[in-house]
């Protein structure tokens, strides 16, 4: 036999068969769901909810424009980071420093040693004038 | 609520929505009928009926605010159960297969005769034809077994299946037409399997 044929019968058949199972609710069940759904109040959004979303998002957006202005305009004592030299926080954390700028319990004073960079001179002597002038001449 | 007078959905509605908790009772009597079909027709697998229908309520209920009334409201409700009840059948990782030899020999016989002949079904006959069907459709895809049973076992039309479930008139006819090549296919190989 044709396979549509076949299932064509099939479903005819099966359009036959009674469904006697009860469709009203069962006892309780309306009173249980329109407790339970009355309850939890409908959050339906008000226009302050709608007008806060909206400026929500707009802060969102400023926030994320500022962040990437910030990074840009500070790239320079970013990249100063990873290529050596002094540490780009080292003002503002001399200052804030118990200790003072340039003592040497101050981090932020800490010179880096780069790669490229030659080592420094051994000082001979205790003056620091001494030395500068060394340098110099 | 009185048989007699007729339905009063808009008024009923608008006390659901002032919070009214009778009018919520109510609302849910009538449309349970309708919700309750739907769900026993896609109900899939380990899930009780009634925790399905409950679900589809507390929708109804959720999105209440969103009804506009561009379509009668059975209709919305209707869509919320089916859309529900295919979301169910997608969570099913595993459809199950079925095999001839799962039959009773009873019920073998009655599909032999119903193929046979449809001429004259005996209920008995009907119920086994339903009950094969029902194990068929349980491996289709969610989409192409909604399509099948509103189509082909409750007789709907294509504009009525497109109310209920949103779908174009092409994509249902494309739907329908694969998936009864597909059951067909598996039909001819469980008559195959029964012969050999």
């Amino acid at each position: 036999m044709n396979p549509s044929t076949a299932w064509q019968r099939l479903t005819v058949a099966a359009r036959r068969a009674p469904d006697t199972r009860d469709t009203a609710a069962p006892f309780g069940f309306s009173a249980r769901v329109a407790a339970q759904a009355l309850a939890s109040p409908r959050r339906q959004a008000s226009i302050f909810d709608q007008f806060s979303l909206r400026v929500s998002l707009r802060v969102l957006g400023a926030a994320c424009a500022l962040a990437v202005t910030a990074v840009s305009v500070s790239y320079p004592t970013v990249a100063g980071l990873f290529s050596g030299g002094v540490a780009p926080a080292s003002s503002l954390s001399s200052r804030l420093s118990p200790a003072g700028p340039g003592s040497p319990e101050s981090p932020a004073a800490v010179e880096i040693p780069s790669v490229d960079t030659p080592p420094a001179t051994p000082s001979t002597g205790d003056d620091p004038v001494a030395e500068l002038v060394d340098v110099v001449s | 609520m009185s048989d007699d007078q007729p339905f009063d959905l808009v008024g009923r509605l608008d006390r659901v929505r002032g919070g009214d908790q009778i009018a919520a009772r109510e609302l849910v009597e009538y449309l349970y009928p309708t919700v309750i079909r739907i769900v026993r027709s896609h109900l899939p697998r380990r899930v009780a009926e009634e925790d399905l229908a409950q679900e589809v309520f507390m929708k109804m209920f959720t999105r209440l605010g969103q009804y506009q009334g561009a379509v009668p409201f059975p209709h919305w409700v209707s869509r919320i159960a089916v859309t529900t009840c295919i979301d169910h059948l997608r969570a099913q990782k595993r459809r199950p297969e079925f095999r001839w030899a799962d039959l009773a020999e009873d019920q073998a016989e009655a599909i032999d005769r119903v193929t046979a002949d449809e001429s004259a079904v005996a209920p008995n006959d009907a119920m086994a034809a339903r009950e094969l069907v029902a194990r068929l459709l349980d491996e289709l895809k969610p989409d192409d077994r909604l399509v099948i049973q509103l189509l082909d076992l409750e007789g709907k039309t294509i504009e009525e299946i497109g109310a209920i479930t949103g779908w174009s008139q092409t994509l249902i006819k494309v739907r329908a037409f694969r998936a009864r090549k597909k059951l067909q296919k598996h039909f001819a190989e469980l008559k195959q399997e029964e012969g050999s």
